[in-house]
């Protein structure tokens, strides 16, 4: 049995926490990875392709950026923060993911008002498939950011922000995927 | 060896028997005999994705346990 501990391990030079959450990114990579790659497939091979600018809301887009990368930001000041004020910070980072889940809602509710939706080409397909399951992630991330925030009190400060730790790894992952998402749907 | 190793070897044995039987090599009916085209392309370019993000994932690992031997060896001299 693993034993529950917080501090970084002698040997692998990391607390069993950051290396589970690191296995689990690495099983994450890949499903993402896979997506990726179907898209590759889909896009290369169809004979049109619409531009995302003239499909999506660029504006909601870009704005959803700027939510989810201030919202990684706040979590990330909470990692160094001392526990009362690190508790708000994960609050208001809540909050941000909250903003952010409201945002993608608003964007899904006017596509599928002017019939943009999965079924029309393979475009909107991708979308749907890739951002749904990036909200997903965020759902997530807010439940699991939640868990940490309330369970100091059951299960101590010490592993608490172990949790911390190991989520803004999460958060920054969910970022990056969101960043990559961006570019290929409403950039390019 | 146990049971239930014993059965798998079989059902394992039955399963590769059978692939080998048939007279008729099974080929991918996306790319079979495609060389140029968008299809083709898309193949690729997805190929290439999908070999991207594993190998990015397989070096981290390397990476990572390296780390962990180097780290290893580095304990053990100091033990000695």
């Amino acid at each position: 049995m693993i034993p529950y501990t917080t501090t970084a391990r002698a040997d692998t030079g990391v607390s069993n926490v950051t290396l589970g959450i690191w296995l689990f990114l690495a099983s994450e990579v890949m499903l993402f990875g896979a997506l990726f790659s179907s898209y590759a497939l889909l896009r290369v091979s169809a004979s049109a392709w619409p531009a995302g600018r003239d499909v999506l809301s660029l504006g909601l887009g870009a704005a959803n950026t700027v939510v989810l990368m201030l919202m990684t930001g706040v979590f990330w000041r909470a990692r160094s923060a001392s526990w009362p004020a690190a508790q708000r910070l994960i609050l208001a980072s809540c909050a941000l993911a909250l903003v952010f889940l409201g945002i993608k809602t608003v964007e899904y509710a006017g596509e599928i008002r002017q019939g943009l939706v999965p079924s029309v080409n393979t475009f909107l397909a991708t979308y749907f498939t890739l951002t749904g399951l990036h909200a997903l992630h965020v759902i997530g991330g807010l439940v699991a950011n939640l868990w940490a925030a309330t369970g100091a009190a059951r299960v101590g400060l010490e592993m608490t922000a172990g949790r911390v730790c190991a989520l803004s790894l999460y958060w920054v992952f969910v970022d990056v995927v969101w960043l990559i998402i961006f570019v290929l749907f409403y950039l390019s | 060896m146990s049971d239930a190793f014993r059965r798998l070897s079989l059902v394992l044995a039955v399963a590769l028997m059978w692939a080998a039987s048939g007279d008729t090599a099974w080929a991918c009916p996306v790319c079979f005999r495609m060389e140029d085209g968008p299809v083709a392309d898309g193949v690729f370019a997805a190929v290439l994705v999908l070999m991207g993000v594993t190998s990015s994932v397989l070096v981290g690992f390397a990476v990572f346990i390296h780390g962990f031997v180097r780290r290893a060896s580095k304990m053990e001299g100091g033990n000695q």
